[in-house]
């Protein structure tokens, strides 16, 4: 019923496990990133993984799941703080089917699956957002907020608005996929 | 107005990275960072930026006046923020997605949270320790309770990414250093 | 705002028929699909505004830690404020002025003096520890708050919080009532078993019991309010003259003493939590607006608190809780979560998305525009997105005196193909008889006609769920003058043939079929001065195989059986069929006035 999502087929790659990357967003670090498949990368989006912690061996410093969306503008970026004394970097996972909004910041530790993050929001750095949890447009999130499962979040600070129906889940999931399926290339 | 002349000065211990953008007559001190997509422009007067500061990605700083935009030292500048304020002391954080006018001016250990909008119409000081946050760009006096800290934690940020970055972005060299 | 639909939810309420749709009552009896839920035992609708709801167990939204309802009752709330529920009782902390949550940070090393900064050498951070706000910066030491260690923090707030004034008052308050409510509720929960008229069963022994507190509670309080108690020995010694038998058994053993405060609230101002003479002095020495806290800042805290900013508390952040809902009419349970605070699964989970297929509504000729629109954005760059935006409003809008085909698309959740038949509720209906003159203005400007006939809709399947020819399904799906014949052919189920009535450019009937989805067309006429939104109600019927007679058809009957096997089980029966009917609102957008054709009401 929805109509096709165009991009031009000359802007994205697509990789074996159908995970779509424009070309016009910045990937640094690449070897650092782990993308579950199916998943789109924005063009203008900037993903830092050459934020790696330090020491020895192979680091992954991002990882997204399956059906996820990095919106237009956005940037993922891993968190940092001093622990005992020593600076570090930490890494960002994110499971399945998470959308993240247009020109959205995101330093956050952990983001569980069928989370949807609205637009022009500001994902602080160590926040931990559970699973089908919603955060609206614009909302500021300070740093180390736990946002918990099925909870919309909304303001500045963000906070608490309301619990999200059971049926969450499904929903997000049947949105994703079909966003997924929308995404077209267009021949221009 | 005369043609912008670009003339980087970048000292030889600062990191500027390849991708960023830079217009007109800059000067960045001993081991400050500037991170690949940030965009330093220097329209009217020339841009000279203290040492050890942070300027992440998205970041755009800008000069509109004549007289020389002065940024001290050990600042942080966040993700995608921008700022035109003529002076801006020591150790102030702008926070991720913040704006500050070009009317303002910022002494130190300021704050201004992440997505707020500081855009007077008349000219004005930011005190030192001065915190700006939420939608309607609050203001209260930060008591400075934990900057030392705050001041090690910058210190050993600047620290490993003058050390991590070079390992995967390319390095942007001044004439001048 | 692409066009809605709603379904509707009776409520428990006599007339299964909802109001029209111009009514505002109209706007609460219909809800997105996703939020209701399904009785099988009643076979009916239920929202979120009829079930009735239990707590199953508390959290912290902050420490995700699970708090048992025992111990949430036991530990007195660990509140300041008790009248404002259950708080979390380890270390986690609100920020008084912003409520954001706070962290807890050591001191800085001691400055050397000489204004430079020393870095700290010691790595575990140096005593005392304060609670630090890192949205707005407040922080535990400017109200003298500090700890010793940084854990056991709420023990250690404990001291202050049970020393304040308000806290102590509230213990007094809660001795004196104590003997009241323990003996009312003794002898209400013998009387409230008498009038229940629920079905007893084991869980709902904690309900009544909860009840019948909550009902001492509240009499023991209405018989104590200021104003009204000194009507109260009257009545009272005049029923205890006439016989001890009053309506209310409880109202006899009500003889208590008076309450007497702790602190006379006269004095109380001198004390630190606000009000009288000191607040007065306090406002006529104001330098700065920010010493006086806001409303928002204090009104958390209970009745009397200080004005000043530089007395706000750190504030225990209040409980979260996982429910359990019922039907409101048999008490059979509809949602049941899982134990773990964090879990999204529940044990139970009747919601309506499995049971009712699922209707979205569009307007081809809106997608069209939107579709050129993108399509043009791609190639010509960002720039002129916004001006395109602004054409897609015109092109895409509903103008008043046209006609208009849109597309109705249901899909079916179950594991059985069903019938449907939709039909628009007309509006003369029930509620215009009653004012039939104001209706006859109110008659709604359009006209809307949808396929009489009934169609069928897929099965659906596990297997649909994989989308291996997404490209192929993709250009069928938006070729809409592609033949019936062609995309029906690719259901595997037994109709197709029958549904194709018509011609090649028809508007209303069935347009397309894919997997457990068919597409029907509809086509609205808009009057000449019609204004509004196009907004009617309909009423959708669906026919259902159902294998075993009970309605609890989906699940259980058809889990493991590929669509071809549960058909074929379902063709050895005498098929037998079920009939459910339920009310949607469908919302196609704003009518664009004649006059000016080209501009949509600014909330669009």
């Amino acid at each position: 019923m929805d109509p096709p999502i165009y991009y031009s087929k000359a802007e994205y790659i697509e990789t074996d496990t159908g995970n779509k990357v424009s070309r016009r967003a910045t990937i640094a670090g690449p070897q650092n990133i782990i993308l579950g498949g199916k998943t789109i990368i924005s063009s203008g989006a900037i993903i830092r993984g050459d934020l790696r912690r330090t020491g020895a061996g192979h680091a992954v410093v991002i990882s997204l799941g399956r059906y996820c969306v990095v919106g237009e503008g956005c940037v993922m970026r891993p968190p940092y703080k001093t622990y005992r004394g020593n600076f570090n970097y930490y890494p960002m996972k994110i499971g399945d089917h998470v959308h993240i909004g247009a020109n959205t910041v995101v330093e956050a530790a952990t983001i569980g699956s069928h989370v949807e993050i609205g637009k022009n929001c500001v994902i602080g750095k160590f926040t931990i957002i559970k699973d089908c949890a919603r955060v609206a447009d614009g909302t500021i999130v300070p740093p180390n907020t736990v946002i918990p499962a099925l909870a919309l979040f909304a303001g500045s600070p963000g906070r608490f608005v309301e619990d999200l129906p059971e049926s969450t889940q499904e929903t997000v999931e049947t949105q994703t996929k079909r966003y997924y399926t929308r995404f077209q290339p267009l021949d221009r | 107005m005369a043609p912008i002349r670009d003339k980087y000065t970048i000292h030889s211990k600062a990191v500027v990275c390849q991708d960023v953008e830079l217009k007109g007559d800059i000067t960045i001190g001993s081991g400050s960072i500037v991170h690949p997509k940030a965009t330093i422009f220097a329209i009217a007067g020339p841009i000279v930026i203290g040492s050890g500061c942070i300027i992440e990605e998205g970041a755009i700083i800008v000069n509109r006046r004549k007289e020389v935009m002065r940024i001290g030292d050990d600042n942080l500048f966040e993700i995608g923020c921008r700022v035109e304020s003529p002076t801006v002391g020591d150790f102030n954080t702008v926070s991720t997605r913040a704006r500050v006018h070009h009317t303002v001016r910022i002494g130190s250990y300021c704050v201004v949270g992440a997505g707020c909008l500081v855009v007077p119409t008349e000219d004005e000081f930011l005190d030192d320790y001065t915190v700006i946050y939420g939608p309607a760009a609050e203001r209260r006096t930060w008591s400075g309770r934990g900057k030392v800290q705050e001041a090690d934690l910058r210190r050993k940020h600047a620290e490993y990414l003058r050390e991590m970055l070079p390992k995967f972005n390319r390095l942007r060299r001044g004439e001048g250093s | 705002m692409p066009p809605t639909v709603d379904y509707h939810c009776p409520c428990l309420s006599q007339s299964t028929v909802p109001p029209p749709p111009h009514l505002p009552s109209s706007l609460h009896s219909f809800h997105p699909l996703h939020t209701l839920f399904f009785c099988e035992e009643c076979d009916a609708v239920r929202c979120n505004r009829c079930v009735s709801v239990e707590v199953s167990g508390y959290y912290c939204p902050n420490c995700l830690f699970e708090v048992p309802s025992a111990s949430v009752r036991a530990e007195k709330n660990r509140s300041k404020s008790p009248c404002f529920g259950a708080r979390c009782a380890r270390n986690c902390f609100m920020c008084p002025n912003c409520r954001n949550t706070l962290s807890v940070v050591p001191s800085d090393p001691p400055d050397p003096g000489d204004g430079r900064i020393a870095i700290p050498i010691s790595t575990v951070g140096e005593p005392p520890f304060f609670l630090y706000c890192n949205h707005c910066r407040w922080d535990s030491a400017e109200v003298g708050i500090t700890f010793e260690k940084p854990t056991g923090l709420a023990a250690q707030l404990q001291k202050f919080e049970d020393s304040a004034p308000d806290s102590l008052e509230f213990e007094r308050l809660k001795e004196h009532f104590e003997p009241v409510i323990r003996a009312s509720s003794l002898s209400s929960s013998t009387t409230a078993n008498a009038p229940a008229a629920h079905p007893s069963s084991a869980a709902h022994s904690h309900r009544l019991r909860t009840n019948s507190i909550t009902a001492a509670a509240s009499a023991a309080l209405a018989r104590d309010i200021p104003g009204v108690s000194k009507y109260n020995p009257l009545a009272r010694s005049g029923r205890g003259g006439g016989g001890a038998v009053g309506r209310d058994k409880t109202t006899n053993k009500d003889e208590m003493p008076e309450y007497r405060s702790r602190v006379d609230i006269a004095s109380a101002s001198g004390r630190g939590t606000g009000g009288g003479e000191a607040d007065v002095e306090y406002m006529r020495h104001l330098e700065n607006v920010s010493e006086v806290a806001n409303l928002e800042q204090r009104w958390i805290n209970s009745w009397a608190t200080s004005l000043q900013t530089a007395d706000l508390k750190p504030l225990r952040i209040p409980l979260h809780s996982k429910r359990s809902k019922r039907c409101p009419a048999c008490a059979h349970i509809l949602i049941k979560p899982e134990q773990k605070a964090q879990s999204v699964r529940y044990k139970i989970k009747l919601v309506a998305a499995t049971y009712l297929p699922a209707i979205t509504a569009a307007l081809p000729h809106a997608q069209d525009a939107t579709n050129a629109d993108t399509a043009a954005k791609r190639t010509l760059g960002k720039s002129t997105s916004a001006a395109a935006a602004d054409d897609d409003r015109g092109a895409g809008g509903i103008h008043a005196g046209k006609t208009y085909p849109f597309h109705l698309a249901l899909t079916n959740p179950l594991y059985d193909p069903i019938q449907v038949r939709l039909t628009v509720q007309r509006v003369h209906s029930s509620a215009s008889t009653a004012a039939a003159a104001s209706e006859k203005a109110r008659r709604p400007p359009f006209a809307v006609s949808l396929p009489s006939n009934s169609f069928a809709i897929a099965a659906y399947a596990e297997a649909w769920e994989y989308d291996l020819d997404d490209e192929d399904d993709l250009d069928e799906m938006f070729g809409l003058d592609d033949d019936d014949f062609g995309v029906a052919g690719r259901v595997p189920g037994r109709e197709g043939a029958k549904d194709a009535r018509g011609g090649k450019a028809k508007v209303v009937g069935v347009l397309e079929k894919k997997a457990n989805m068919t597409v029907v067309g509809g086509e609205v006429v808009i009057g000449k001065e019609a204004r509004g939104n196009v907004k009617f109600n309909m009423l959708v019927s669906y026919t259902y195989r159902s294998d075993d007679p009970a309605p609890s058809e989906s699940n259980d009957a058809a889990e493991g059986l590929t669509p071809a096997r549960a058909a074929a089980a379902g063709a050895g029966k005498p098929p037998e069929t079920k009939t459910f009917a339920f009310y949607t609102v469908v919302d196609l957008g704003p009518i664009i006035p004649r006059e000016e054709p080209r501009h949509v009401d600014p909330d669009f």
